[in-house]
């Protein structure tokens, strides 16, 4: 019985050694320095008037990494992108504070679980938009990324106004619909803006290669429902079709 | 039920020695050996180096410190030296001034100051300077030169533990002629690159052998592990992703301002310190930090301010000031070996003080690579990107002080008077919630404490205004508004700060420099004079491999020690060496 007990003490010491012994290691193992981390810029975000839930690209906050243009990265950081004000926005974890982030010095940002896909991303591409604007910086989600990679721009048209009442104080609430624009883009930056990706618009893209755009549409069923898979496919495909 | 237990328990065992063993592995001791060209140098000589890293493979340290000390233990050059997959190499200039004596060469890195003073890699090396024709340092060691093929067994033995066969194409050669060096790493079973340094040099007569780099990563070892954990255990952090900065806040005595050397808390000290690191610059910058409740903090240094004059301050105000850990600091004391004071070293010195003059009189000179560092982005810790608006006071009528130009072209900041003092606001115009505090005024691209500071700074003085006038955040800290102030002469320099403040100069990292190889020129009259005939601290070498390597002797007749040390990718040390003889084509 003696034995038994020494033996089994024994274990409990080697136990508790060894455990100790590792601790010993947790201030290297967990190098957490606050500075070595680059801080996120930004300023705090007090709208005039609440903005429509519906104009965010993610209703809610949704960790992600953020790449900033001096090639820093910040990780793990609740965001939020709203397509309408094209801003990033971050909760801040102490105050909760909702922080619309400098623009200027952000490249790029990754979300790391949006709805079981981790692979959602935008950048931030100059885009000219028309003819009589000028080119301007604005978040695109990266679709495809080849010798022709689709970049689509969250945006919104107004679809109206509503009078609601809220705290009993009467408001005129504009509703917003979303209106993708597609950007093909090719290495040398040549760019083909196209708000539809209709037969028609698709022709317009390559017009001497129609038969085979009318064949790719068939093969794939095009219909209401552009999915992330059909528009990767699709760039491929663009991408194969213009460099032969 | 019994027969599980013990099973059971031995697998439970088994995991822990496991993951204690991982962590252990995190916690390796480093070692670092120096590889120096020669041993001994005339004043104002370079000296070339390189290092070699030995540790966790995982958490390896990103620089080295280089002290090189005299006898009175006084640093005479000191340098910080980047370290890329494990070794680095570099020269450090030798300053002239320096009297004849042997000094202490002293390299470390950050991870190694928790083992103590003695874990670092010492070497003695000899300089004497060229005014000094009687080297009296070295006089009791007064030795008739021997001739060139009698120098001192010890100095022609082979280092023990060589598993790299050198082979030079043959034993004895003219002067100025091709020397072809094979180097043959068949012995070393580990499969992977290596990377060497050869030094083909002159042995010196009297001196002893160096310990080769396996040998003394063994021993070290060795020691390490009998004399087990350091004494400052995990004080110092390795430097992995950069410089760390390392620093205490220490209350002081209200009377007399000096510091309280017990860290007897009271109550105020319990607040948490904000720690600012800024620097002179055109753009708003910051980083900061938060003290622990011992008053100690840390800082991982931005790239970017390396090389930069600091200000460090605290964002609150206490009674305290601001101590930064020296990393050069020695304090073991210097004592000065017999080794580097055989016979025939003091010959061997004047014989190299008259190279040296003659090499002067040609304008001899060995020119060195400038070396590049490794390339990184600078990003600088900008607090904002783009104001709301900008104000170039040189554009308007003069104005004698800050609060006439907030007056006039500041609308959005209200400076007033209270009291003797003046505080400033903005003005709350866009109903954004701004407070009215004083906003975060920055001087220069530095924080400083209140508008007071720049009250008396009118239109010629200052260059340019930013201003935000909105709560922003830096990270988790929330300013209540911006103002930026740069001034046309850095202005910054003549501020008082209210809050204990230190400035300081962060150093950069040495460049990876080594000499231009020689390359013989037909007809040339210039006598050579080279004492190091190859010095090349950048050789690559797969395993299995056998490398060829070439370098040409000089007019100086006599010993050549040919000694190769290095490193494989995996961390075991590698060295070999061979002798080869210069004579003159008469003898």
């Amino acid at each position: 019985m003696k034995a038994k007990i020494i033996f089994v003490y024994t274990i409990v010491l080697i136990f508790t050694f060894q455990s100790l012994q590792g601790q010993k290691s947790f201030s290297i193992d967990n190098i957490d320095i606050k500075s070595s981390e680059f801080c996120l810029t930004g300023e705090l975000f007090t709208p005039n008037q609440s903005i429509d839930g519906a104009t965010y690209f993610n209703s809610d906050w949704v960790p992600g990494d953020i790449y900033l243009s001096n090639g820093e990265v910040v990780r793990n950081k609740l965001i939020k992108y709203n397509g309408l004000l094209d801003e990033l926005f971050w909760q801040e974890s102490r105050s909760k504070n909702v922080i619309k982030l400098d623009k200027e010095a952000i490249m790029q940002f990754h979300f790391l679980n949006l709805n079981g896909d981790s692979t959602v991303h935008f950048r931030k591409i100059k885009v000219k938009r028309s003819t009589i604007s000028d080119s301007s910086e604005i978040f695109g989600q990266v679709i495809y990324e080849g010798s022709l990679s689709l970049f689509i721009l969250h945006t919104y048209k107004t679809a109206g106004n509503e009078l609601i009442r809220q705290n009993g104080n009467l408001f005129e609430k504009t509703n917003y619909s979303e209106e993708p624009i597609y950007i093909f883009r090719y290495t040398d930056n040549k760019t083909f803006i196209t708000k539809s990706l209709s037969r028609k618009r698709l022709y317009a893209f390559s017009p001497g290669n129609k038969n085979k755009i009318k064949e790719f549409i068939k093969a794939n069923k095009i219909g209401g429902n552009k999915d992330v898979s059909y528009l990767r496919r699709l760039t491929e495909f663009l991408g194969q079709i213009v460099n032969q | 039920m019994k027969t599980y237990i013990f099973p059971l328990l031995v697998f439970l065992n088994c995991f822990y020695s496991a993951t204690a063993q991982n962590r252990f592995e995190s916690l390796k001791p480093e070692m670092v050996y120096l590889q120096t060209d020669r041993n001994i140098y005339i004043a104002g000589d370079n000296l070339s180096f390189s290092l070699y890293l030995k540790g966790n493979s995982k958490t390896m340290s990103k620089y080295a410190y280089l002290i090189l000390r005299d006898r009175y233990n006084i640093s005479v050059t000191r340098a910080r030296i980047e370290i890329k997959n494990q070794s680095s190499f570099g020269n450090i200039s030798l300053p002239d001034t320096l009297h004849s004596d042997i000094y202490q060469l002293v390299c470390y890195t950050n991870w190694m100051r928790n083992e103590g003073e003695d874990s670092y890699f010492t070497k003695e090396i000899i300089i004497a300077n060229r005014f000094d024709k009687k080297l009296e340092r070295f006089d009791s060691t007064l030795y008739t030169y021997p001739s060139a093929n009698s120098v001192n067994s010890d100095s022609i033995k082979k280092a023990g533990n060589e598993n790299l066969l050198i082979q030079p194409d043959k034993q004895i050669y003219n002067t100025r002629e091709k020397v072809n060096i094979s180097i043959d790493a068949k012995n070393i079973q580990d499969d992977s690159i290596m990377k060497l340094s050869v030094s083909v040099s002159e042995i010196v007569p009297g001196s002893r052998n160096e310990t080769s780099i396996t040998e003394y990563f063994n021993n070290s070892y060795k020691a390490k592990k009998e004399g087990e954990s350091g004494q400052n255990q995990y004080k110092y952090q390795p430097e992995i992703k950069g410089t760390i900065i390392d620093g205490r806040i220490v209350p002081v005595k209200h009377s007399d301002n000096q510091p309280v050397s017990d860290n007897t808390n009271n109550e105020s000290d319990t607040i948490k310190y904000t720690v600012l690191v800024s620097t002179p610059d055109t753009i708003a910058n910051m980083q900061f930090t938060t003290a622990d409740s011992s008053g100690s903090f840390r800082f991982l240094l931005n790239p970017y301010y390396e090389s930069k004059e600091l200000i460090i301050r605290l964002k609150e105000n206490a009674k305290a000031v601001l101590e930064l850990d020296d990393k050069f600091k020695l304090t073991k004391p210097y004592i000065p070996s017999d080794l580097l004071t055989g016979p025939g070293i003091r010959y061997y010195l004047i014989r190299s003080l008259k190279i040296s003059e003659v090499q002067r009189y040609y304008t001899e000179r060995t020119e060195t690579n400038t070396g590049k560092k490794t390339e990184r982005t600078l990003a600088i810790s900008r607090v904002y990107y783009n104001p709301y608006s900008r104000v170039f006071p040189a554009d308007y009528l003069p104005l004698p002080d800050f609060v006439e130009i907030s007056r006039e072209l500041l609308p959005a900041l209200k400076v007033r008077k209270l009291g003797d003092t003046y505080v400033s606001s903005y003005v709350d115009t866009q109903n954004r919630g701004v407070p009215s505090i004083e906003p975060s005024i920055f001087l220069d691209g530095v924080p400083i404490d209140d508008v007071n500071q720049i009250i008396n700074l009118g239109t010629n003085e200052i260059k340019r205004i930013d201003l935000l006038p909105v709560i922003r955040y830096y990270g988790e800290m929330p300013l209540s508004g911006i103002l930026a102030v740069f001034s046309k002469n850095l202005e910054i320099n003549n501020i008082q700060f209210k809050t204990p403040t230190i400035r300081y100069q962060a150093i950069s990292s040495q460049n990876f420099t080594k000499p231009i190889p020689y390359i013989p020129v037909n007809n040339n009259h210039m006598p050579d004079l080279r004492q190091v005939i190859l010095w090349d601290p950048e050789i690559k070498m797969h395993n299995k491999e056998k490398l060829e390597i070439e370098c040409y002797t000089s007019d100086l007749h006599g010993k050549y020690r040919i000694s190769v040390q290095g490193l494989t990718s995996s961390g075991l040390p590698v060295n070999g060496s061979s002798i080869i003889i210069v004579k003159s084509k008469s003898e």
